[in-house]
């Protein structure tokens, strides 16, 4: 018997702020499958290439364009399959394209142009991606690239707010969506360096609401076993604090746009300079700053600094911290408070404390607007809802770090599960 | 600086901690209101006639203090210059001058309703301390220690876990002290509403720093008494080893005011600066900076990226990466002088002292032996060194012997 032939094919379906879709018309050649017919942007996968690296190639050989595409689904492409003999399955990613068509440049087809749904539904599009893009319209709607997508295009102006505004809107955009922030924990340099930035941009394209991103330190006396041990391969895959700047601002080349707050511990900004690091953090594109090991009494020497910059600068309060202390901080904190929800180090947790209600309704005596951000424990979509309707964002580290050791797909997966947890009522 | 610091004054520490530069509370937020308990307590317990006269009977009765002042005759002869004298904290109940402050911490913890206490060690020292305190005042006692440290002071490991302690052996990191910290205050952060955290060295974060070297300055107190008893007159030097610097402070303390006595602690030189396998954090200016490590601002072994460096030295006592936030204020006013010893140095110290006088001393202690006889042939015979002898060396007996053999 005869081996059925595998193969795969990429698309993308790059929409504008207006939600419309970018297509391009296939040559009118003879012999041509479906010549003169609009259709996805995309290709045969090569050999050797991962689907990732199939869909980034085809937009620079179609469009010149890379963006941040989030993978959405893939089937089995009736058009493309020969029973018996030929099975292709269509990887299809979604990315946003935040140009309008003068800017772009068509190195493929005879044509290009944004279509609406209702102008995509009258094409006859090549293949079966009619089909297609109406799942993608009716679906549109749970996929939090496109909801992000959609908020970006009411006028969300993260991408010209820096620093501690831009921390700020995080909260009030969730706020006026009815939900709570999701901010996960990566650290750079874990697995590998590459794979710290692919888990992020993953996490990016899914919607998250921003991040922290982990300077590895050698004594982090925070962290639980998790963190201690991804930050120590970190270290081992050669880490440094100006890598980890350098990882930054690749994220934003890479079209990631959510705020970005650097977590690290207090020695390696001392050794670094505090006014160096500052100004070298802002011009990397990063927000903020989030230093555990470095409570508000004795921060002032970097506040100051931060202020100068427009930098957040996050304090943390816990279940120990008295009324004095939970002011101190309200006062001191910019961009958010960090509630550790327990008393512990950072890691996985079955259950969360039966008394966060009542933690919280006590700070929220004392910090009044200042958002609330919660971390320290939380790993499951179930604890993610519980947080939520607690406070104003949610930090998961550990769980998707853990995640992060089994690749890219993994933490996708989790995220996107985690964020699910965060819009369920 | 431009700014005249009264190192005399008794406020050192500021109140939030500081010694000038040095010290603070760089710490997790969760253990901030645990400090500042623990601060409030401490002053409360100190100023009570009732806990001071616990502590005192304690220590004459259970720890055998005060302890003597030895003539080292026999030494100061051979090396033909100062004489030395010897503070023999190797007598002190435990061996080590470790116990003084394990007994006042956990003194304490009993007054605060702490029945958890939980302790970090390197050479086990502090851990065998806090162990003996635990059980003579019916504590609950969890000592964290490195496993390269356990492999290399085995004989501590059983003592702890004879005297009822649990003794958690710690894998990350280098798998020394600073793991050994680290790890307990991890255990803390956790446990911190029922926990005391029994800290063995004149570090971490305020008022740890401050605390324990009021429970070792029971050791200066005393020497200062004795060695004008033995010699009639002040020491012209006092040495001691210095790893977070606990025995030394508690020394130097007693005659910090004496602005003749010449302070000098030594620190571990390891295999030598050059190779970079040492613990001395004043000695090598490219890896010993001012940092933060473990809730203090001090000096700090580190790289250029402020990342903690691997620390060497043959006694695990002196093993750490950082010093007393105390030491680094001594050293930039120049009341106190810090040198190295090599481990070569303190092992031949080591055998040097035993032949002589009788006694083995700690590896540690060895380290202020060594900078001893490399003085006393310098100065008169008049002169007079005081040497803290913090510790036994019966722990030791293991690295000394294979030390020696692949000298041999």
């Amino acid at each position: 018997m005869r081996e059925v032939e595998q193969r795969h094919v990429v698309g993308a379906i790059l929409y504008n702020e207006r939600g419309e879709v970018l297509l391009q018309q296939r040559d009118h050649k003879p012999n041509l499958r479906y010549a003169g017919c609009w259709t996805l942007f995309g290709g045969a996968v090569e050999d050797g290439e991962t689907f990732d690296e199939a869909i980034r190639r085809e937009l620079i050989e179609e469009l010149d364009l890379e963006v941040l595409l989030t993978f959405w689904l893939d089937y089995e492409c009736p058009a493309r399959t020969v029973p018996g003999e030929v099975v292709t399955t269509n990887h299809v990613y979604v990315g946003q394209v935040r140009r309008d068509l003068n800017s772009l440049t068509l190195l493929e087809g005879q044509a290009m142009a944004y279509f609406t749904p209702e102008a995509a539904a009258l094409q006859q599009l090549a293949f079966e991606q009619s089909w297609l893009i109406e799942q993608f319209y009716r679906r549109h709607n749970t996929l939090p690239a496109v909801v992000a997508a959609e908020t970006a295009g009411k006028g969300m102006t993260t991408k010209t707010m820096t620093g501690v505004d831009a921390v700020t809107a995080i909260f009030e955009q969730a706020k006026t969506e009815g939900r709570a922030a999701f901010l996960p924990y990566f650290p750079i340099g874990y697995p590998t360096y590459d794979a710290s930035l692919d888990a992020i941009t993953a996490m990016a394209a899914l919607g998250v609401d921003g991040f922290e991103i982990g300077i590895p330190f050698s004594d982090p006396l925070a962290d639980g076993p998790v963190i201690q041990a991804a930050t120590q391969i970190a270290l081992e895959n050669g880490m440094t604090t100006r890598r980890c700047l350098e990882a930054v601002r690749e994220l934003r080349a890479r079209g990631v746009t959510q705020p970005m707050l650097l977590m690290g511990y207090l020695n390696p900004i001392l050794a670094y300079g505090v006014e160096a690091f500052v100004a070298d953090v802002k011009a990397a594109g990063a927000e903020g700053l989030i230093v555990p090991d470095l409570p508000p009494d004795e921060g002032e020497f970097i506040a100051e600094v931060c202020q100068r910059e427009g930098l957040a600068l996050v304090f943390f309060v816990a279940p120990t911290s008295s009324d004095e202390r939970i002011a101190l901080v309200a006062q001191r904190a910019t961009g958010f408070i960090y509630v550790v929800s327990l008393t512990g180090i950072t890691g996985e947790r079955k259950e969360l404390p039966a008394d966060l209600t009542e933690f919280v309704s006590r700070l929220r005596k004392q910090t009044r607007n200042v958002p609330l951000v919660m971390g320290f424990g939380i790993s499951t979509p179930e604890h993610v809802r519980l947080v939520s309707q607690l406070v104003d964002g949610v930090i998961v580290g550990s769980a998707i770090v853990r995640a992060g050791k089994a690749g890219t797909e993994a933490v996708r997966t989790l995220t996107q599960a985690l964020l699910e947890g965060l819009s369920a009522e | 600086m431009n700014e005249y610091i009264n190192i005399h004054a008794a406020n050192i520490p500021d109140e939030r901690g500081y010694f000038g530069e040095f010290g603070g509370r760089f710490v997790p937020e969760t253990l901030i209101p645990a400090l500042d308990e623990l601060t409030a307590a401490y002053k409360v317990a100190m100023a009570d006639p009732e806990f001071q006269a616990n502590l005192a009977h304690l220590q004459r009765t259970y720890t055998g203090r005060p302890t003597p002042v030895t003539h080292a005759a026999r030494l100061s002869q051979r090396l033909g210059g100062a004489q030395i004298y010897l503070k023999r904290e190797d007598l002190a109940h435990t061996g080590a001058h470790k116990i003084n402050n394990a007994i006042g911490q956990a003194l304490l913890a009993q007054r605060m309703g702490k029945q958890r206490i939980v302790a970090e060690t390197g050479a086990g020292q502090h851990g065998v301390a806090s162990a003996t305190v635990c059980a003579l005042l019916g504590l609950e006692c969890h000592v964290y220690m490195g496993s390269v440290d356990m492999a290399r002071q085995q004989p501590n490991v059983f003592r702890m876990k004879l005297l009822g302690a649990e003794v958690i052996p710690v894998e990350s990191g280098s798998k020394t002290l600073k793991d050994a910290i680290n790890e307990a205050i991890r255990d803390w952060v956790t446990n911190v509403r029922t926990t005391f955290y029994l800290l063995g060295s004149a570090l971490g974060p305020h008022p740890y720093p401050m605390m324990v070297r009021d429970f070792q300055s029971v050791i200066g107190t005393e020497a200062r008494q004795q060695i004008l008893q033995e010699s009639g007159r002040l020491p012209d030097l006092c040495i001691a080893c210095v790893g977070g610097g606990s025995n030394a402070i508690g020394l130097f303390h007693g005659f910090r005011e004496d602005e003749d006595v010449e302070l000098i602690g030594v620190e571990a030189g390891g295999h030598s600066i050059e190779s970079g396998e040492h613990a001395a954090r004043f000695a090598d200016p490219n890896i010993g900076r001012p940092g933060v490590l473990q809730g203090t601002r001090s000096f700090v072994m580190q790289d250029a990226d402020g990342q903690i460096v691997n620390t060497h030295s043959i006694s695990a006592g002196l093993d750490y990466a950082s010093v007393g936030p105390e030491h680094a204020f001594l050293r930039q006013n120049e009341r106190a002088y810090y040198t190295y010893a090599t481990d070569d140095e303190a092992l031949e110290a080591l055998q040097t002292l035993s032949q002589t006088e009788g006694i083995i001393p700690a590896l540690e202690s060895s380290h202020a032996v060594a900078e001893a006889i490399k003085r006393a042939p310098t100065m008169p015979r008049d002169a007079v060194i005081l040497v803290n002898l913090s510790g036994r060396g019966d722990k030791d007996l293991d690295t000394v012997i294979k030390a020696l053999d692949s000298h041999a």
